[in-house]
């Protein structure tokens, strides 16, 4: 968590902690080792924990969640060292083969740009596909690489990592949508 | 309709922003437009996105009337598919819920291969209804409403995140 300040560090964590499905997956047996990070959303009034979760987005929002990735995962999944040995390698290549994604799914929306003040319906439609089969190929790519840490660390700690990255997904895809120039409006 | 109004506002920006990097000229503009997605995400993170989805594509889509008799009754069936989804997550929730202080290996990998299996099948609901769609008004109205309706359904995602651990708290 180099990037983060310490507060926002531990802010983060429960965030993460607190909300989405993680919240209703147990740690694995195996981080019984390792220090616990208490979920306090475990024992808030119901919508004190949504509210706090809703804030936590809205932070996340803000933040360089591409950049922070894999800090945030880090904090999140509380691996113990032998877990994180395991578990890291597989990471690592999963964000390489998204990064590959990624970079498609970029060179899809500047073609976009370049097309949106004269947009066919023939465009539209190429573009269109091509959005959905990156959306496609992401989730795929997810699935295979749970498939993968649920062989190395078992299925619990396994769906721990996928709704996390699963969050932080629908976090960035948000921010890189607000991110771009609005077209016809000065630019 | 004040909040609706926002909505509007905010998916309008967000919209055309899918429009990309190339355009952008002005390093303020950009960042006040930014500013402006987030505080409209803020408002639709909080607010009933669900109740005021009609509203949103309405004032959005801005159809024509033709192009609206054309568009809503296939809308209806995509909405209506798309809601046996979210039952479909809502079952899992509640399993994960009644076996949270005893959730084996066993039970957890049931549970996500049910997830990526009903996220799998979102996409491909997304692409049936944008081929029936393009049909019907144009690929390019299809494409402007399907990225609208991608923008809020990842609001609507974040926000069943949000409310998972209700769901823990009320199964004890």
């Amino acid at each position: 968590m180099r990037n983060l300040p310490k507060q926002g560090k531990k802010r983060l964590t429960f965030a993460l902690l607190a909300c989405a499905w993680m919240a209703l997956v147990p740690p694995a047996r195996a981080q019984d080792k390792t220090q616990k990070t208490p979920s306090k959303a475990a024992v808030s009034p119901e919508a004190d924990a949504q509210q706090k979760n809703i804030k936590e987005y809205i932070e996340l929002l803000r933040r360089d969640v591409r950049q922070q990735k894999s800090e945030i995962m880090g904090a999140v999944m509380v691996l113990s060292s032998a877990d994180a040995a395991k578990f890291w390698p597989i990471y690592s290549e999963y964000d390489a083969e998204l990064t590959k994604l990624n970079d498609q799914r970029l060179e899809n929306i500047k073609e976009y740009a370049r097309n949106y003040d004269q947009m066919t319906d023939e465009k539209a439609d190429e573009l269109i596909q091509k959005y959905l089969a990156y959306q496609k190929q992401r989730s795929e790519l997810l699935a295979s690489t749970y498939d993968r840490v649920k062989q190395a660390l078992g299925a619990v700690t396994a769906a721990r990592f996928a709704q996390v990255e699963h969050q932080l997904l629908l976090i960035i895809d948000l921010q890189i949508a607000a991110s771009l120039p609005i077209v016809g409006q000065g630019s | 309709m004040k909040s609706v109004k926002k909505l509007a506002v905010a998916a309008l920006l967000v919209i055309p922003t899918l429009a990309a990097t190339v355009a952008f000229t002005q390093e303020d503009s950009r960042s006040r437009d930014r500013e402006e997605n987030f505080r409209e995400y803020v408002t639709l993170l909080r607010g009933n996105i669900k109740a005021q989805r009609r509203d949103i594509i309405t004032q959005l889509m801005q159809f024509d009337t033709g192009d609206a008799a054309k568009f809503w009754p296939v809308f209806d069936q995509y909405d209506a598919e798309l809601n046996k989804f979210g039952d479909g997550r809502a079952e899992l929730i509640i399993e994960y819920a009644k076996h949270y202080d005893n959730l084996t290996n066993d039970k957890a990998d049931k549970l996500m291969s049910r997830a990526f299996e009903l996220e799998a099948q979102r996409v491909t609901l997304k692409k049936k209804y944008f081929d029936i769609m393009k049909v019907s008004i144009g690929a390019t109205q299809a494409a402007k409403f399907f990225l609208i309706e991608n923008q809020m359904q990842h609001i609507i995602d974040l926000q069943i995140s949000a409310e998972l651990p209700i769901v823990q708290t009320a199964s004890k």
